[in-house]
């Protein structure tokens, strides 16, 4: 029982142009260096295609584009793997930090003021001795949108 | 946790039990004396008693119970099977299926009320366990009887003696005995063979039987207790000889139906060896050698030496031994065979869960992926070795993968055998007599298809039983025999299974089912009146019918047919229903083999790989030089395609994926991580490939069917076919109609799944979902069917921004002038066209438009491009102005010729919910004063010649007639077959020329009539159809067309006309064109 609570406190941290980001780690599979995408025309914007994950499909997101920055075509970005109700989902990030463990009394709730474009993903605020962390909703993340204007 | 592994198992068998006694129940009923279907039914229900009353399932205990003592009764022979018995078995494992659903459910066996059925049960065993004996021996005292009297008018001394001893000596004796000693049978063999020989004299009295007596004896093939080539050879001796015949008739005649199976288990026990029946055989010889004349010698012989001993010898010798004692036999079976050969089968069986085969499926699929990289980097590798072992991981994984498939295919008599049980429950509850037919039970299906659609297939089957086959009274009124049959055929058909389900019963009415679709709201009047016959049967698949007049507990509640419909297309099937009024109905299922794997065209565009799957395919087509590329036409963005003379949109694949930035960001993505070390110089390639096809290179064309639209799409390059496994799309892409799916490719990239019809809804003008539902209107699988009739309109706009419409065989091209290119003349305006001044038509003023043509514009600005329509008329051609070219509209309706408002309209067509003026151009043109007359025509010195034209279509009849009349001859038309033949009785005709779908009599029909009852007339037939197929060819020959040409060809037709009617072409062509 321990083990699990202490799991459920830690995050994956991440980070998208500098900015450190987390999702829980129960919702993540796994970590995996780029793979060859297939582009999918006419998709979303932020999509980047599908890779094959050991005979798997995967749609790869991108992060920054989903957040409304440009496209960081570095070319160590690190795919995580996460598993939604219709399949699994990588999230394209330019790095993955560490485990993070969040202590709940120095978590915060979401900032009013914070860009309006992530908040609708943005779970809650975890201050740390040295800056912040965005823990994130996957739901959200991987939610299909209100169908724009094509 | 234990208990609920052995709760499961427990149900798991018990269901399956439970399955095994319907069929078996359904099948004892037709076979009463089937001592082992009896056993085995016995058997099982037992076996069901024990694992209740272990697991302390008290209620389900009991009623086992009960059941059990009445099949004990029953396989004892104290109760005769009826049908009332087996209605009561039924129901009671119908609720043990119910208590056993509750246990599976809660746990728990729950209220289910079984006093009454326990009642009847105990109430068959009380009640009627006396009589029936009875009647059993009497029954089979009788039967004795009667081949004995039989006989005794032709045997010479004390027959009926020697019968009754036939009978009764090894009775006694094998009574005593447990075994049976050689000296018994021996003993009963003789006196049987004297019975024989005095039947043998009865010849002619026994012929009747003959066929029963085959029957009986096939059964025992059947069984496998006598190998067929015996059979065969004693089938040959019977025909060939007559002697023979009766040789068997006799034979097996003398033997009843419990004796084979008495005989049959014993048998199979192992308890008749071979060496006492050679034995037997010497001694059955010398008896007949004794006791039969030379020639009947011979022929006993013959079949002594042809059968195995079970067949001839062995049945006489045990016949009597169940009227005996059925109780010791019955014993002795039990002892002997106890459970092994239930054993034998079972125990090769593991079962499965499919969970579990998915799972594995799934690994093998990613194994194959892995050989395949594997494979791909062994070819670059230098090591032989490994080269080899690759090779063998190759075979190894191929056989691998097939095998894991072939476990998820099962034969489609699981799911058919089931339908006995149904069919019978209808047939008596409704006193009807319905005999199910089972056809290609042994074609496979992946096990997720065949569990869905076991669910429509039951609807169908309920509707022909329910709705199909007739009561008795109705069958006898219609002149059909009593007994209804229900055939359901499965097989095999390019790459799909098709199921067949035909009854024979009264067929679907239209008229009833338009009816009641107006009545209920399903389609507007008009829309009905405008519906072909199968068009208006195929209502039945929409949400909210039922025809039933009153509503029954079988069939009838509304919610059958659309939801077959829905759930066969939700596996990737179709259904259809033909149906001939008063002769049955047909419902064809057509089921893809299995959901996974899906036969697919790969194609590349942009360096990018998609997969169309082959159901969608058309043809391939390939334009090598820029000669070729003159049959594209362009024309206000949209591309054509003139593909046999028919204008097919194309759509180029690459710009409506808008694949150039595709590409771009797949480079982006993908090289800069150098990743795309698997084929960057085949995008290169490729892409180049595209620059050059702007100088006209090759152009591939692949052609799609989406539901009835016919439409092509350009691509880079085509490669492969390529069974492909089908993988969902995330969320995320759902709403991106284009894509049905993506796949895995053999070197492990992603490639798209194109979705036919995705596609042309999105990228077509015409919104598709709605003439999806138009296509599904007139129903596609009816393409098949050659009462199948269409029409294609152009669509266009006019100047005041509405849509019109004029019938594609006016059109011959589609062209854009510029606006310097228009001269005037006077004050019509021209443009040089193939060499010749073409006049430039702006109609909206002669149909009175609002809005007003680019035409008249005082000066056209530079640059400005003029969409028209250049059509042929009268020899000349016209160009028609429009603002813009929309579509081709292919569809089934018929033209409303009721709502013309004004001159220059023929009538209106219905597209897309929406309703289109159909132009008249004869009318506009003879309106436009373009100082061209009838005067004018090259034909006009032509013979005075009078044509009959029958057409159902009143714009076909219009168009035909109007073009004819122009050349100056005189067209009277008809609507129909009987309608021109009326006409042609009172009149006579030069020339006849018809349609060939029309309703009473169609074109063939019409001809034949004509040919036959009016031979003097010999009056030349041009047909006219939509399509001509070799087979139409063919019976239009024997019909007695002398020519039978394509409607749209419309100059052909005229020339036809005039050839034949000018005198010098017909008489020595008597082929069709």
């Amino acid at each position: 029982m321990e083990i699990v609570q202490q799991q459920a406190n830690q995050y994956c941290g991440f980070k998208i142009a500098g900015e450190e980001y987390a999702i829980p780690v129960m919702e993540v599979q796994e970590v995996i260096k780029p793979l060859q995408v297939t582009s999918v025309p006419l998709a979303q914007d932020e999509i980047r295609g599908l890779i094959n994950l050991r005979g798997q499909i995967v749609t790869s997101l991108s992060l920054r584009k989903l957040f409304g920055q440009d496209e960081n075509l570095s070319q160590d970005y690190m795919n995580i793997i996460v598993k939604g109700d219709d399949g699994l989902y990588s999230l394209v990030v330019d790095e993955v930090t560490d485990i993070i463990d969040v202590e709940e009394e120095s978590v915060e709730r979401v900032p009013d003021t914070i860009n309006p474009r992530i908040k609708r993903f943005v779970d809650r605020i975890f201050k740390r001795s040295k800056g912040l962390v965005v823990l994130l909703k996957i739901d959200e993340l991987i939610k299909l949108e209100e169908k724009r204007e094509k | 946790m234990e208990n609920d592994a052995l709760k499961n198992e427990f149900l798991v068998e018990s269901f399956e039990n439970l399955s095994s006694i319907n069929e078996d129940l359904t099948r004892l009923e037709k076979d009463p004396f089937d001592k082992e279907l009896l056993n085995k039914i016995y058997r099982t229900v037992h076996t069901m008693k024990g694992s209740a009353s272990f697991l302390g399932y008290k209620k389900l205990q009991e009623i086992t119970h009960t059941g059990e003592n009445l099949l004990d009764e029953l396989r004892e022979g104290n109760i005769t099977v009826t049908s009332e018995i087996v209605d009561t078995l039924l129901e009671t494992f119908d609720i043990c299926h119910n208590f056993l659903k509750n246990i599976e459910a809660t746990n728990e066996e729950g209220e289910v009320d079984f006093e009454e059925i326990q009642k009847r049960l105990e109430a068959h065993l009380k009640g009627e366990s006396s009589k029936p004996q009875e009647n059993e021996a009497i029954d089979r005292q009788s039967v004795e009887e009667d081949i004995i009297s039989q006989m005794s008018g032709l045997v010479a001394a004390n027959p009926e003696e020697a019968a009754r001893e036939a009978v009764n000596t090894p009775e006694t004796d094998s009574a005593e005995e447990d075994d049976l000693d050689l000296d018994n049978l021996v003993q009963a063999h003789r006196s049987v063979t004297a019975k024989e020989k005095t039947e043998t004299q009865s010849e002619s009295a026994e012929m009747g039987l003959s066929s029963a007596a085959l029957e009986s004896l096939k059964e025992l093939v059947s069984d496998g207790k006598i190998d067929a080539s015996a059979f065969d050879d004693l089938e040959k001796n019977v025909t060939t000889s007559p002697v023979a015949e009766t040789e068997v008739v006799a034979a097996t005649d003398a033997i009843s139906s419990a004796a084979m199976d008495s005989l049959r288990e014993l048998i199979s026990d192992g308890k008749i060896d071979s060496s006492a029946l050679d034995e037997i055989k010497d001694v059955d010889l010398s008896a007949v050698e004794q006791s039969v004349s030379p020639t009947e010698i011979e022929v006993v012989f013959k079949e002594e030496h042809k059968e195995p001993e079970e067949g001839n010898i062995a049945e006489p010798v045990i016949k009597p031994q169940p009227v005996v004692n059925n109780e010791k036999l019955e014993d002795l079976d039990q002892q002997i065979r106890g459970d092994d050969m239930k054993k034998s089968i079972v125990d090769s069986f593991v079962r499965v869960n499919v969970n579990v085969l998915d799972k594995i499926m799934n690994v093998v699929g990613e194994l194959v992926l892995n050989r395949n990289q594997i494979l791909q980097y062994a070819s670059k590798a230098d090591s032989s070795e490994f080269n080899r072992l690759s090779q063998q991981l190759n075979v190894i994984t191929s056989e691998l993968q097939s095998e894991v498939m072939s476990t998820r295919m099962q034969p489609i008599g699981n799911i058919l055998t089931k339908f006995e049980r149904l069919v019978r429950d209808i047939a008596r509850s409704h006193n009807k007599k319905i005999n199910l037919n089972l056809m290609g039970s042994e074609t496979e299906l992946d096990k997720s298809l065949l569990e869905a659609i076991k669910d429509p297939l039951v609807h169908i089957i309920r509707n022909s039983c329910d709705h199909g086959i007739e009561d008795l009274p109705g069958r006898k009124s219609a002149g059909k025999s009593e007994q209804g049959t229900v055939t359901i055929k499965a097989y095999n058909e390019s790459g799909q299974v098709t199921i067949e389900i035909f009854d024979d019963g009264k067929g679907l009415d239209p008229q009833r089912i338009g009816q009641k679709a107006v009545e209920k709201g399903i389609i507007s009047e008009a829309k009905l009146n405008e519906m072909s016959e199968s068009q208006i049967i195929n209502l039945i698949f929409k949400p909210g019918f039922s025809t039933a007049e009153k509503v029954t507990n079988i069939s009838g509640r509304g919610v059958g047919m659309d939801v077959v419909k829905t759930n066969i297309e939700k596996i990737g099937g179709t259904v259809s229903v033909n149906s001939n009024l008063g002769y049955g109905t047909n419902f064809k299922l057509r089921i893809p083999l299995t959901l996974a794997i899906v036969p697919s065209l790969m194609i590349k565009s942009k360096g990018e790989n998609f997969a169309i799957p082959q159901l969608n395919l058309v043809e391939l087509v390939r334009l090598e030089t820029s000669q070729d590329h003159e049959q594209i036409e362009t024309f206000s963005g949209s591309e054509f395609l003139r593909l046999r003379g028919k204008l097919t949109p194309i759509f180029r694949l690459d710009k409506e994926l808008g694949l150039e930035k595709v590409q771009q960001k797949s480079k982006e993505i993908n090289q800069i991580n150098s990743l795309n070390t698997l084929n960057p110089t085949d995008k290169q390639e490729s892409s180049n490939l595209h620059s050059m096809e702007e100088v006209h290179a090759a152009m591939n064309i692949v052609i799609l069917n989406a539901e009835d639209n016919i439409f092509g799409i350009v691509v880079d390059e085509i490669m492969d076919t390529e069974e492909i496994v089908v993988k969902a799309l995330n969320n995320k892409l759902k709403d991106i109609k284009i894509f049905g799916g993506a796949t895995i490719m053999g070197d492990g990239s992603v490639a798209l799944i194109l979705d036919a019809i995705g596609f042309l809804s999105e990228v077509s003008h015409i919104d598709i979902e709605k003439a999806e539902e138009l296509a599904e209107d007139s129903n596609p699988i009816n393409a098949i069917d050659a009462s199948f009739e269409y029409q294609e309109n152009l669509l266009f706009k006019l100047y005041d921004d509405r849509i019109y419409a004029i019938p594609l065989t006016l059109v011959s091209r589609l062209e854009e002038f510029d606006a310097s290119k228009i001269e005037k003349t006077g004050s019509q305006k021209i443009v040089r066209y193939l060499d010749a001044p073409m006049p430039l038509i702006g109609v909206e003023k002669a149909l009175s438009l609002e809005g007003k043509s680019i035409l008249e514009e005082e000066s056209l600005p530079e640059g400005t491009s003029l969409s028209c329509i250049v059509t042929k008329i009268r020899g000349r051609n016209f160009g028609i102005i429009v603002k813009e070219v929309m579509d081709i509209s292919i569809d089934h309706t018929k033209i409303d010729d009721t709502a013309v408002d004004r001159e220059g309209i023929i009538g209106t067509i219905f597209i897309d919910e929406k309703t289109v003026p159909l132009l008249d151009l004869y009318s506009i043109l003879a309106a436009q004063n373009l100082g061209v007359s009838n005067k004018e025509i090259t034909n006009a010195k032509l013979m005075p010649k009078t044509i009959l034209l029958v057409d159902d279509s009143p714009m076909y009849r219009k168009l035909e007639a109007d073009s004819l009349r122009e050349i100056g001859y005189t067209v009277i038309t008809a609507n129909h077959g009987l309608d021109g033949f009326e006409k042609l009785q009172n009149q006579d005709f030069d020339l006849l020329i018809t349609d060939i779908e029309m309703p009473l009599l169609d074109g063939f029909g019409f001809a034949r009539k004509v040919r036959d009852e009016l031979p003097a007339k010999q009056i030349p037939i041009i047909a006219l159809s939509t399509r001509v197929s070799d087979k139409d060819l063919e019976k239009g020959r024997e019909s007695g067309f002398n020519h039978h040409l394509e409607k749209f060809k419309k100059e052909e037709v005229v020339d036809l006309v005039n050839s034949i009617l000018q005198g010098s072409n017909y008489g020595n062509s008597s082929t069709a064109s």
